[in-house]
């Protein structure tokens, strides 16, 4: 066993608890991606669904255990990234079985649809202040490159192993200092695209008496998408400013404890999005079952929102039968590749 | 004051964009809604109620034609002042034939002749 062994371990064992809870962090009227009556989580059959979907987590878990094991007597990456895509893609696959077990339980999904007459959707927590703040950490940071390029290292660490040894090396060039900068200018880009969706092109409450819990719901996820913005945008800033803080050598111990302390803050975020959860004035989101495929891909042609309240985990997921969307990830695809080129 | 919301049946035999009419009508008739007071958008009601984008535009026209909405391109869908029109005698007795209808099936269903009565006047008051 490496050094290493118990702390991935111990991740996998987190996404196991994670993946052990996610069915429960659900509006009340659905169970498994499927609109039950009111209180149908409480009934047995509910109860045995859940076990079986549990039973199933568990043993992957044990799976990618032993394929961290493994990977570690074995001296193979390949295995260790094999580990959490065995636990995620397992998962999904059995809320997807078990989920047929939900089906001859669902009630009808409500055909009354309600929404409010108010013109204008809640915009960004912050307003331009939680745009411009990212934008300009983004800025500093490649004026204080560029006024400080000299003193950049002639070659300097650019990727890192998880125990923070250096496996990739980078010389001295723009694309080498910008890039992450470029890259992470992308990924905050898409966060926002994201979060306008979400305030633009996300129903408000379709189900009458539901407004007041979606309206909750909509703030603490563009509240924690914010905040993942901000925390990922002083990340980038930190790597990107590492080759002058390390001055090429390997980084301190405070290169790993930033990006940590950085995702831990995102924690009271998700604590307060997944409490939501618990409250059973909820109700259902008002879209098809029929047009959730294995309760985790929505397709709707007939649906105008560009994104819509996932069904397993928290948060917004696509409407893949919305034809704009379609352009929106092949824009989207092309920038990421136009900025793999330039690096 | 709080926006009053909209509620559609899709189960309905009334189509979609008639429901809307009747349930905006009935608000700008009512007061829920005043002049000078903006609606969602066209994209923004469609989202919300999971309808297709020319439902609710082809309400917002009727209303638009009838002179209750001014739905310029490019600016906010805003009430209108609209001064009632008088009824000509053509209107009225339309409007006594669908009342008819409507009495008669609510007799039909076993409301009291007397509570319709009140139930109407106490309406058309509302309304005024």
């Amino acid at each position: 066993m490496t050094h290493l062994d118990p702390i991935d371990i111990a991740i996998v064992a987190l996404v196991g608890l994670l993946l052990h809870w996610i069915p429960l962090w659900r509006r009340h009227d659905l169970w498994f991606g499927v609109t039950v009556p009111p209180d149908f989580s409480d009934t047995p059959q509910a109860q045995l669904v859940l076990r079986r979907y549990r039973r199933w987590v568990w043993l992957l878990t044990v799976v990618a255990v032993a394929c961290v094991l493994a990977a570690g007597a074995l001296h193979t990456s390949v295995l260790m990234a094999a580990a959490p895509i065995i636990q995620a893609v397992g998962a999904a696959a059995a809320f997807a079985v078990v989920r047929r077990s939900v089906l001859p339980f669902a009630a009808q999904s409500p055909a009354v649809r309600s929404a409010p007459l108010e013109p204008t959707p809640e915009g960004l927590p912050g307003g331009i202040v939680s745009i411009l703040v990212p934008l300009a950490m983004l800025a500093a940071t490649a004026l204080y490159l560029h006024g400080e390029w000299s003193e950049i290292p002639a070659r300097f660490p650019a990727h890192w192993d998880i125990d923070g040894t250096p496996d990739r090396w980078a010389d001295r060039s723009w694309r080498a200092a910008y890039g992450p900068l470029l890259t992470g200018g992308l990924v905050i880009s898409c966060m926002f695209l994201v979060a306008e969706a979400i305030v633009h092109r996300s129903p408000r409450g379709r189900i009458a008496g539901t407004e007041a819990w979606t309206a909750r719901f909509r703030r603490a996820n563009l509240m924690l998408l914010v905040a993942a913005v901000w925390a990922v945008t002083a990340t980038i800033c930190f790597i990107s400013l590492l080759p002058l803080l390390t001055g090429g050598g390997q980084p301190a111990l405070i290169a790993g404890v930033v990006p940590l302390v950085l995702t831990a803050s995102l924690a009271p975020f998700i604590v307060q999005l997944v409490r939501l959860t618990r409250d059973r004035t909820s109700g259902s989101d008002g879209t098809p079952d029929t047009c959730w495929k294995f309760g985790q891909i929505y397709i709707n042609p007939n649906d105008p929102a560009l994104v819509v309240e996932k069904r397993f985990g928290v948060g917004y997921t696509l409407n893949f039968g919305n034809r704009a969307l379609w352009w929106i990830l092949m824009g989207t695809l092309l920038g990421f590749a136009f900025v793999i080129a330039l690096r | 004051m709080q926006p009053p919301d909209i509620q559609i049946d899709l189960d309905s035999t009334t189509p979609v964009n008639r429901q809307i009419v009747e349930q905006l009508r009935l608000q700008l008739v009512a007061g829920g809604i005043r002049p000078g007071d903006a609606l969602p958008s066209v994209r923004r009601l469609a989202i919300d109620l999971g309808v297709h984008f020319n439902t609710v535009a082809d309400a917002y026209r009727t209303l638009a034609e009838e002179g209750w909405l001014d739905v310029s391109q490019g600016r906010a869908v805003r009430v209108r002042e609209r001064a009632m029109p008088p009824a000509s005698s053509k209107t009225r007795q339309m409007f006594l034939r669908r009342l008819r209808q409507l009495v008669a099936e609510a007799r039909a269903s076993g409301v009291p002749a007397a509570s319709l009565a009140r139930d109407l006047a106490a309406t058309a008051e509302t309304l005024k």
